[in-house]
């Protein structure tokens, strides 16, 4: 089974919290379930949606279709009605006129006098939430105990009577929707244990910490707040110095001197706090100070389109700063790979001493998934950390920071151990962190930052890209738009269409020889890239002379929907792939409403 | 403990002879022996300029960052591991235009770092073009006719964006600089130095002579916050007539590491627990 809920309001009339708390209530049954928030870059005013997906399968992806809306506000209704599957269930507030709307025949509405319920009670206006996520659960004849317990989780801090009054009316509503629907679109029954629902953000975060991380620096940027925000919360607990700076580039400065100083740390921001932390990507790498940037993409150039998504961003992370040297791009596919690849991140700074740079984005850094995560796969590598026992220096003389070595890698000490003194510098140097103008010494330390480094990455199995499934057909894909991919595979499957998906959230350095021989056990490839220029496919040709058979781009504002991915998939086998580029840019639904200033309803 | 010839380098410093820099960086050293700082227990930050090159001229940890972000680094070093004395030095274009953004801010947060700037008023490394310091007047590369716009005021602009300590000296008087850095790095919280540094090169108005003449040593009560301003603002009412040499400002208030709290412990705990509160 699957099922899709989608609850449209007015921004800050609470659909995110009411959404999230609807994902948690399946997750914690056993379903699993993906949580997709949409929202203008307003806070008031302009209009919400999640979207709450459940399955008793593995899911990865949001629907452009759903079953159930829950409309909080008028606009809501306007907006999402023809979003409904045939059907599909409308809930909507009593007080909303719908004459003028032309609700489709088949779909049943459910008018729930929200605020009548709350008078009655004599609770508070705040708690319309409540109502609506009860009314949700009484469509599929859910246990609404689950519910009532996690209102008492979270209201308990706030006192009994509040516990009491939510509860009450999230009976009040759950009996009201039962009688008004008749019969239950479905039944769901607890099926499992519960999951952790979490977004790539705080998966990141988890991740992150999980490994070691002491230090996040960050100025507010969407979508990569909100891992701030996560990082906050966790400060106390988990021992975090977390700093909101005065801009990003004293957030990327931040990091690179607390690694420096031993601690792992990480800096985080967008595509237009990062051109800002560009200066600082070569500082790091040529003092080779490890270091994580983390970057979650929005739609650009510029300002863009803030909270939207896109996959824009993969030349800017390769082009950051002046000079040749060597970075790792890596851009996670899911929740998993965020948690696993933030760990990863960090060890692969530590151990080749080079900046990180890993890439999220909107849709995956905001989304939240169900997950089951395992921390103890997470383990701590700090390569040629030294931090005790360092052999006496001679009068004047300075440790050996950038020492000449088989492997590119030199010993690396911190401040605070006797025996380590020497200047990590952004300047060429000798092998004492001495400045040089010397052309052979320049082009040693060039040679060791680069080309012997990299003899040691290309032996890490996370070089090579993942492969799911085994038809010689394959949708191409790289970091998040793993997730519809995934969802558009079994939904070919369903239709009797086998495909694999080619999987890389490896971005950077990129090994022909790791890739190649995967690549070439496909008869035709389809890269899906969510940008306009398939910057992934002309990265991948520059490097490995590999290209895709055809490419895919959305650059909309929004993920591709699976459905989407199997429509080019199907015309593409139908039509022998005769076609070299596809465009996906329109939507089933109508979004004309992120506009709101041209609606007068 | 480490005395002075432990902080010293085979290495000779590339600055031109009689540069301001040189007496820096013997201030420097002999500030640190004094106050008995360990070579692994230090760390010299400095960003790049003629006098950015300093740390590789001090046998302790140091970080050669990039223009105008010595602060951040700085700060990063420091939150990390607040046992080390975290000590930056850079030029006025480095800290007062291409990090003015830091500058100001670094006083906000009052982190446990002392920041020396060396203060020559133009632009060394770079060849003579104007700095956000250079009086008005003066003839730079950039302005050939003489700067037209006034100047950029470090102390003033200390005080007004909450600094703890404020203090001024010159370069060619070793005993007062040397003074100045061990107050300030013996001061808990954020302690800037504008240091007066003769460029012999590219500043034939701002010499040593001009320093021994205009500047001179003040007494003033520094709890005194009127009186701070007033001495703070004194070069520019009186036209670098007259300029106070000494501690200009100073009091306490809890440090960036003590508000948001630095990094001291290394335990890493488990997210069992994290993960069950996302069910
Ligand atoms: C981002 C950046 N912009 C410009 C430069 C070039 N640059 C190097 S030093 C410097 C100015 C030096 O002046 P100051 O900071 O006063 O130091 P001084 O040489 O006078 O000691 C400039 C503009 C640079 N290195 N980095
Ligand atoms: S140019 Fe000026 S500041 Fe630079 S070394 Fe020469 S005298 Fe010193
Ligand atoms: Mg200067």
């Amino acid at each position: 089974m699957e099922l899709a809920f989608k609850i449209g309001a007015l921004a800050g009339e609470g659909a995110f919290v009411a959404g999230r708390t609807l994902g948690r209530i399946f997750a914690r049954v056993g379903y699993n379930v993906v949580g997709y928030p949409e929202y203008p870059s307003l806070i008031r005013g302009g209009h919400n949606a999640y979207q709450v997906l459940i399955s008793d399968k593995k899911i990865n992806s949001p629907r452009e279709m759903v079953d159930v809306v829950i409309a909080v506000n008028k606009e809501a209704v306007l907006f999402h009605k023809d979003s409904l599957n045939k059907g599909g269930i409308l809930i909507y507030d009593a007080t909303i006129n719908d004459e003028k709307f032309n609700i489709r025949e088949d779909i049943k509405k459910v008018k729930i006098p929200a605020m009548r319920i709350i008078n009655e009670l004599k609770a508070s206006p705040k708690m319309k939430n409540t109502v609506f996520v009860a009314s949700a659960l009484a469509v599929v004849d859910f246990d609404l105990n689950v519910f009532l317990e996690m209102l008492k989780e979270e209201f308990s801090r706030k006192g009994e009577e509040v516990v009491r009054l939510n509860q009450e009316v999230a009976k009040k509503a759950y009996e009201f929707t039962k009688q008004s629907i008749g019969k239950p679109l479905l039944e769901l029954p607890k099926i499992g244990e519960a999951s952790p629902y979490l977004s790539g953000n705080e998966a990141v975060g988890l991740g992150a910490i999980k490994a070691g991380l002491k230090v996040y620096a960050a100025y507010p940027m969407t979508p990569a707040s909100s891992l701030l925000h996560f990082m906050v919360q966790k400060a106390k607990k988990h021992n975090l110095t977390v700093v909101q700076t005065e801009d990003e580039i004293a957030a990327a400065n931040l990091a690179v001197g607390a690694n420096f100083a031993g601690k792992r740390a990480m800096a985080g921001t967008s595509g237009g706090g990062f051109a800002l932390m560009t200066e600082t990507v070569g500082m790091a790498a040529l003092a080779e100070t490890p270091v994580v940037f983390f970057l979650a993409q929005r739609t650009g150039p510029s300002t863009g389109m803030p909270t939207w998504t896109e996959q824009a961003d993969l030349f800017q992370a390769l082009g950051a700063s002046q000079g040749d040297f060597l970075r790792i791009i890596l851009a996670p596919g899911n929740v998993e790979e965020a948690f696993y690849l933030a760990g990863e991140a960090l060890n692969l700074a530590e151990i080749y001493q080079l900046p990180v740079i890993l890439m999220s984005d909107k849709f995956l850094a905001e989304s939240h998934f169900t997950a089951k995560l395992d921390p103890n796969k997470i383990k701590i590598k700090r390569g040629k950390l030294v931090l005790e026992g360092l052999p006496p220096l001679k009068p004047g003389e300075k440790f050996k920071r950038y020492e000449l070595t088989e492997d590119g890698i030199s010993p690396r000490t911190i401040p605070g151990v006797p025996n380590g003194e020497h200047v990590a510098t952004s300047y060429e140097h000798e092998e004492d962190s001495s400045t040089t103008e010397h052309f052979e010494e320049r082009a040693k330390q060039v040679e060791k930052r680069w080309e012997k480094k990299i003899v040691h990455i290309k032996k890490e199995e996370l070089t090579k890209p993942k492969v799911y499934g085994n038809s010689k057909i394959a949708i191409a894909v790289w970091g998040s738009q793993l997730l519809p991919a995934l969802d558009a595979q079994q939904m070919l499957k369903e239709e009797g269409i086998e495909v694999s998906i080619l999987h890389f959230h490896w971005l950077f350095p990129l090994f022909k020889e790791n890739i190649e021989p995967i690549w070439r056990g496909f008869e035709k490839i389809v890269m899906f890239e969510n940008n306009s220029s398939s910057q992934f496919s002309r990265l991948l040709r520059a490097e490995t002379s590999l290209f895709p058979d055809v490419l895919v781009n959305k650059y909309n504002g929004r993920p591709f929907f699976p459905e989407q991915m199997k429509e080019v998939m199907k015309d593409l086998i139908n039509s022998n792939f005769s076609k070299k580029h596809v465009k996906v840019t329109q939507e089933k639904e109508n979004y004309e409403y992120y506009k709101p200033w041209r609606y007068k309803i | 403990m480490a005395g002075i010839l432990d902080f010293n380098v085979p290495e000779k410093p590339q600055w031109c002879p009689g540069c301001g820099d040189f007496g820096i960086l013997a201030g420097v050293k002999k500030a640190f022996a004094e106050l008995g700082l360990e070579t692994h227990n230090t760390v010299v930050v400095s960003g790049i300029g003629c006098g950015g090159k300093i740390p590789h001229y001090i046998r302790t940890y140091g970080y050669e960052g990039l223009h105008g972000r010595l602060l951040p680094l700085a700060i990063g070093i420091k939150l990390a591991n607040p046992d080390l004395t975290v000590v930056g030095i850079g030029g006025d274009g480095d800290g007062i235009a291409e990090g003015g953004n830091h500058f100001h801010h670094t006083f906000r947060y009052n982190p446990d770092i002392a920041y020396f700037l060396q203060d020559n008023q133009v632009y060394g490394l770079t060849t003579g073009q104007t700095s956000p310091t250079s009086h008005k007047g003066m003839r730079t590369k950039t302005n050939p006719d003489g700067v037209k716009i006034p100047e950029a005021k470090p102390v003033p602009l200390a005080l007004a964006s909450g600094a703890t300590f404020v203090a001024t000296t010159f370069s060619g008087n070793l005993k007062h600089m040397v003074e100045m850095f061990r107050l300030a790095i013996q001061h808990k919280g954020f302690a800037f130095v504008d240091v007066y540094q003769p460029c012999v090169t590219w500043n034939n108005i701002n010499t040593y002579e001009y320093w021994s003449k205009h500047g001179y040593i003040t007494d003033h009560d520094p709890t005194d916050f009127k009186k701070a301003l007033e001495k703070a603002y004194e070069p520019y009412f009186t036209n670098w007539e007259k300029v106070p040499l000494g501690v200009i400002y100073k009091y306490e208030r809890n440090t960036m590491e003590e508000e948001i709290g630095a990094n001291k412990e290394e335990t890493i705990r488990d997210i069992e627990e994290d993960l069950k509160e996302l069910m």
